[in-house]
């Protein structure tokens, strides 16, 4: 099974700042995580938020450093062990 | 010990390598102050931070003055050739270390006063980016009033680490702000540690270059305009307190700073 990595819909106010950018993913493509790790770093207002893999098993990079980002964006995905898409 | 030209540095040898070459005084005084490492002063705060994130403190706020330095972000950390730029700006007096809070490098030293905020954060938080910058910066104006100094929040073109909540003076930057938001759900509790730097009394020019040099031997074609930062010491009218006993500006800075924080949140948010 593949889970989304995705940007919390409530992560920061939109009506003050539309959008953020991606500053760092932590894991390389097709790294093992865990679940609940951070994986990756968006930057918005020059204010710095993790982003924690929802799931564990083998993370694929969909969005890329620098990347300008919205709430609900999906930026990866984690292929579960032992599941079959 | 000379290390050799980077190759990335062959191909081009122009870059901001004429530009004055600030010697460690250009900060500031050093004195006779025992000025902590950057380094030391981010391994306390997320010591701080962590104590702050199990909810045990009420938000905190920390005033701190370090060794010159570049202090660089998790963004700068990707640039082709960050290693040998730390390298090279170490073996000439620059240490460059790394902070958790977002935006780009900075320059920093005895003349830049660090004021720090920590917050736990709980889920769902009732602060926004908005709240905690102006919660940063409120007190940050206030004090320099008694200078004669008029900040407001807003962006400057071509400073470096710009972005809407520095405080400006006289249309140049004269603090920079960023945050770190970390953890803040029921199994990972987390915090809010907001920074500011102010710049009190520095070479605005030579402070500016430290920067573009860091990016130039990191290999980014990022500059910043020395002529877009101002300090307190370029700006203030009167030092009306010139006659206390002790210190240099930076220091009676903190003095009214850390009055100004007392008076609006109380004597025990201020932690070593």
């Amino acid at each position: 099974m593949t889970v989304e990595i995705v940007i919390p819909h409530d992560l920061w106010d939109t009506t003050i700042t539309p959008e953020g950018v991606l500053v760092n993913w932590l894991y390389e493509d097709g790294a093992a995580v865990e679940a609940g790790a951070k994986v990756a770093e968006i930057m918005v207002e020059k204010t710095n938020f993790d982003i924690a893999s929802p799931a564990g098993g083998t993370l694929r990079i969909i969005a890329k450093p620098d990347s300008v980002l919205t709430p609900g964006t999906p930026i990866g995905e984690i292929k579960q062990s032992g599941g079959n898409e | 010990m000379s290390i050799p030209p980077h190759p990335h540095l062959l191909a081009d040898s122009r870059g901001p390598t004429d530009a004055p070459w600030p010697a460690n005084g250009a900060f500031g005084p050093l004195g006779d102050e025992d000025w902590l490492h950057p380094s030391v002063h981010i391994a306390r705060e997320r010591a701080i931070a962590k104590t702050v994130a199990t909810g045990k403190t009420t938000p905190s706020f920390r005033l701190w003055r370090s060794l010159p330095a570049v202090i660089a972000s998790n963004a700068d950390t990707r640039l082709p050739h960050f290693d040998f730029a730390v390298q090279r700006l170490a073996l000439q007096g620059w240490p460059v270390v790394v902070r958790d809070t977002g935006g780009t490098a900075i320059p920093n030293g005895p003349g830049v006063i660090n004021l720090s905020l920590f917050i736990a954060r709980t889920e769902p938080s009732a602060l926004s980016i908005d709240s905690v910058y102006r919660t940063l910066c409120e007190p940050i104006i206030t004090t320099l009033a008694h200078w004669g100094v008029r900040a407001q929040l807003g962006a400057v073109d071509d400073a470096f680490c710009d972005g809407r909540y520095n405080l400006v003076a006289g249309g140049r930057k004269i603090a920079g702000t960023a945050q770190a938001w970390r953890g803040g759900s029921r199994e990972n509790p987390g915090y809010i540690l907001a920074h500011a730097a102010l710049l009190v009394d520095i070479d605005p020019i030579a402070a500016t270059n430290i920067v573009n040099r860091f990016y130039y031997l990191a290999g980014s074609d990022t500059r910043f305009d020395p002529t877009s930062v101002t300090c307190l010491r370029e700006r203030m009218t009167s030092d009306p307190y010139a006659s206390d006993v002790g210190g240099d500006l930076p220091s009676r800075v903190c003095a009214r700073l850390s009055e100004a924080l007392t008076h609006r949140h109380g004597e025990a948010a201020i932690c070593p």
